[in-house]
């Protein structure tokens, strides 16, 4: 009987946001929020804000 | 007599990724990739390899202008949908990328069975960049056989071996098979990197953080 394959470490995660994704579940490809104008309110609806979790999910958006 | 001195060497470092050709955030985040590849000095010491991950296997045959896609597909307000768009395009262009707004969207199941065709040939990589420039460059016929064999014969790649992925279901299974192994590394979208099989990458992140990432995968394999 073959040996069962070893066990694969989990991966870690490199520190930081990124700045775009494509969510296969959603399919939505995620975008940074445009950069508000330093004396604007960010603009609702406008845009998806980026980023991931450390566990390779989108960061919620 | 026979040198015994003993020469340093280092490991090689591996460089998994996974792409689909429609999605925008790949195409950058493949160009800033191999940036940072190339100003890593590690360059030559670096085995990068392409895997496949469908985003959207639900998607027609048929070809959909991609505003039109993403407003059936989320919802979006075609303003909304153009924004979010042209936030992208402002990212490619700034990394010196062509990237048309109104391009074509259609399954690509077969365009990453191709893929897997250039990877046994040694040009996976290229060949996807290859599909994503002539996409994202807006031409209407990215998706046509007749450009796919151009394409893949700018590569070195035999027409008729492509005409014949393309006939057949050939490399369907390497493309789910891809796919699996992504998601149980616990990917949910593209791209997704992983370096010396223990760094992970989710997403496009910047040439700086593409370069740290190699810096802290390298430091593991070669201690």
């Amino acid at each position: 009987m073959a040996d069962a394959p070893p066990p694969v470490p989990p991966l870690l995660f490199l520190e930081g946001e990124a700045d775009g994704f494509c969510d296969a579940e959603t399919g939505v490809c995620a975008v940074p929020p445009p950069e508000p104008a330093p004396d604007a309110e960010p603009e609702p609806g406008l845009g998806v804000p980026s980023g991931q979790s450390r566990s390779g999910s989108p960061a919620a958006r | 007599m026979e040198s015994t001195a003993e020469v340093a060497t280092s490991t090689r470092l591996t460089i998994d990724v996974w792409a689909d050709v429609l999605c925008p955030w790949c195409y950058l985040g493949e160009q800033r990739l191999s940036t940072a590849i190339e100003q890593s000095g590690h360059a030559g010491d670096i085995d990068l390899t392409i895997h496949t991950f469908q985003l959207d296997p639900h998607a027609t045959t048929q070809l959909t202008p991609t505003l039109e896609y993403l407003a059936k597909k989320f919802g979006a307000a075609p303003d909304q949908a153009r924004a979010m768009e042209q936030g992208v395009a402002e990212q490619a262009r700034a990394e010196g990328l062509a990237y048309e707004i109104d391009r074509p969207v259609r399954n690509t199941f077969d365009l990453l069975r191709l893929v897997h065709l250039g990877t046994e040939h040694g040009v996976g990589w290229e060949y996807l960049r290859a599909m994503q420039a002539e996409l994202f460059g807006g031409n209407q016929r990215a998706y046509e056989a007749d450009t796919l064999i151009r394409l893949g014969e700018q590569l070195g790649l035999p027409a008729e071996e492509i005409r014949d992925v393309l006939a057949t279901d050939r490399y369907a299974d390497a493309v789910r098979a891809d796919h699996d192994a992504a998601v149980a590394m616990g990917a949910r979208g593209v791209p997704f990197t992983v370096l010396g099989r223990r760094l992970g990458v989710p997403g496009a992140v910047s040439v700086r953080q593409y370069t740290a990432a190699i810096n802290q995968a390298w430091r593991q394999v070669n201690g």
